[in-house]
C-alpha cells in the first residue's frame, strides 16, 4: 500500500495514483486537512501488541494498517482544519486542531524508516539554503557568492566584488500593507551600488540573503527522484525582467518556454550525490547556465512542484513518481 | 528596477520590500475552473461551468421614429437558460 499524504485541492497525485491503481497497487490518500472530519484512525501498542495503526477514510470505505504500507509521499499535507464538531469558543477548535496536527507529526515521524519521496523528517533540514550550498561547494559544484546578514557592513564585501546582485526572499512570499497594496517577493537584480545606497536600518530590521547576479544563457529545473533525472530547460532570457528574466517563477502567464533536454553526466551524478547527502528521494533543482555553458547550482527545494513541467511538455513526471513509490510494493511487478 | 523611497523612522520598510514593486490588491474575477475532488477515486478534475444558450425568440416594437408605425422585429433572446459543472 502506498501512503499519500496531501490535500483535497493538491492535483499533482492524480496522475501518479491513476498509475499505481493501473498497475493494481494500492493507494491510500490522506487529505490532511479534514483528518478529523473524513477519517477514523488509532495507532496503538501494548504488551500483546506491536505497534501499528489503522486509518479508515469514511468517505470511500478505503482502510489501511501502517505494517501493510511499503512507501509514503509526503505531497502537500496541511495542517488539519475542518471539524466535526464546531465549538462557539474559539479556543476550543484552536485546541482541536492543534491536538490532530501533533498527532499526524508523531505519525510521520514513526513512519520514518519506511521509504519516503517528500518528508517532513527530512525536508526541514534539508530545505536549508545555507546547508545546501555549503554541501554543493564541498561536491566541487559552482555557486553564487552568498552572504546572509542583518547589517550592513555584511554585504559591503559582496557589494564590492561584483556589479550587481540578487536579492532573495529567505522564506516569506508575500506582505499586505494597508489592506491596499501587496508584496510578492521574487528574486530582484539591482546593481551593487543602489544596494549599498540603502540605510543601515532597511538591513537591520531582518536577516537578508544577497548573492552575486550571474548572468543566464538559459536556466534548468532538474525533478529528481531517486535515480531518475528530468531537466527542463526555461528560456528564462527571452522574457523581460519582470516577467521572468531575473526570476522565471514570473514567467507563469507570460508564455515561458520550456524544453525538456539532457545534461551531462556529471550534473546527473551531482544530483543523485546531492540527494543522498541530504537523505532525500526526491528534490527539484534550480541551475543556471551561463553563456559560457557553466552549470552553477542555487537551490534543491526537497519536495517542489514539477506538475506544471508535465503538463507543458508532456513529458510524464508522474510515471517516475509512481514507479519509485511501487518498486517496494512488489519486487516482482513489471512495471 | 525602481527602489521604492520611504521616509526615515518608522516607515523605513526592509532591504526586499525596497527593491520589489507593489501590485495593488483587487478583487479576482471569478474563475470559470474549479478543482473537484473525487473520494471514490482519490484524485482531482477539472470542472468548468457549461451553458446552454436559449433557442427563444420574442416579438419586440422597434420605432421608426416620431409619427411612423413601429416595426414587428424577431428579437433572439441569447441567454444561458441551463448550466451545469462538467470535467
Amino acid at each position: 500500500m502506498v501512503l499519500i499524504f496531501s490535500n483535497k485541492e493538491d492535483s499533482h497525485p492524480t496522475n501518479v495514483i491513476k498509475h499505481l491503481v493501473g498497475w493494481g497497487i494500492p493507494v491510500f490518500r490522506l487529505n490532511t486537512e479534514c483528518l478529523l472530519t473524513d477519517y477514523e484512525f488509532r495507532w496503538w501498542c501494548c504488551d500483546s501488541q506491536s505497534a501499528d495503526f489503522y486509518i479508515k477514510n469514511i468517505k470511500n470505505g478505503l482502510e489501511v494498517y501502517g505494517h501493510e504500507i511499503t512507501a509514503v509521499w509526503d505531497r502537500r499535507p496541511k495542517i488539519p482544519h475542518d471539524l466535526p464538531i464546531v465549538h462557539h469558543e474559539r479556543s476550543v477548535n484552536k485546541y482541536n486542531r492543534e491536538e490532530a496536527h501533533e498527532f499526524l507529526s508523531f505519525l510521520r515521524y514513526f513512519m520514518r524508516n519506511i521509504f519516503s519521496i517528500g518528508s517532513i523528517v527530512e525536508d526541514r533540514p534539508a530545505n536549508s539554503k545555507m546547508l545546501q550550498l555549503s554541501i554543493a561547494q564541498q561536491m566541487g559544484m559552482r555557486i553564487p557568492d552568498t552572504c546572509f546578514g542583518n547589517y550592513k557592513e555584511a554585504f559591503e564585501a559582496l557589494c564590492a566584488s561584483h556589479d550587481a546582485i540578487s536579492l532573495k526572499p529567505i522564506g516569506n512570499s508575500s506582505v499586505f500593507l494597508k489592506g491596499e497594496e501587496e508584496y510578492v517577493f521574487y528574486s530582484q537584480k539591482a546593481a551593487s551600488s543602489a544596494v549599498m545606497q540603502q540605510s543601515k536600518e532597511a538591513f537591520r530590521q531582518t536577516a537578508c540573503f544577497l548573492q552575486n547576479y550571474i548572468d543566464k544563457k538559459y536556466e534548468l529545473r532538474i525533478t529528481a527522484c531517486c535515480d531518475d533525472i528530468v531537466a527542463c530547460k526555461i528560456d528564462s532570457q527571452a522574457q523581460t525582467d519582470s516577467t521572468g528574466k531575473v526570476d522565471w517563477r514570473q514567467g507563469y502567464g507570460h508564455d515561458l518556454q520550456h524544453e525538456i533536454v539532457e545534461i551531462p553526466e556529471h550534473i546527473k551524478l551531482f544530483c543523485r550525490k546531492f540527494l543522498q547527502r541530504m537523505n532525500l528521494n526526491f528534490g527539484c533543482f534550480d541551475f543556471i547556465v551561463t553563456p559560457e555553458n557553466e552549470y552553477v547550482f542555487l537551490e534543491c527545494n526537497p519536495n517542489g512542484q514539477w506538475l506544471w513541467i508535465e503538463l507543458l511538455t508532456g513529458f510524464d513526471i508522474s510515471q517516475i513518481i509512481a514507479h519509485n513509490l511501487s518498486k517496494y510494493e512488489n519486487p516482482q511487478h513489471d512495471n | 528596477m525602481r527602489t521604492n523611497n520611504y521616509k526615515s523612522g518608522k516607515d523605513i520598510m526592509p532591504l526586499m520590500m525596497n527593491f520589489t514593486e507593489p501590485n495593488p490588491i483587487s478583487i479576482s474575477e471569478p474563475v470559470s475552473i474549479t478543482i473537484t475532488y473525487s473520494d471514490a477515486e482519490q484524485i482531482n478534475y477539472e470542472m468548468r461551468i457549461v451553458g446552454t444558450r436559449s433557442l427563444r425568440s420574442s416579438m419586440t416594437n422597434k420605432s421608426r421614429g416620431i409619427g411612423r408605425t413601429p416595426a414587428h422585429v424577431t428579437d433572439r433572446k441569447n441567454e444561458i437558460d441551463d448550466s451545469k459543472s462538467v470535467r
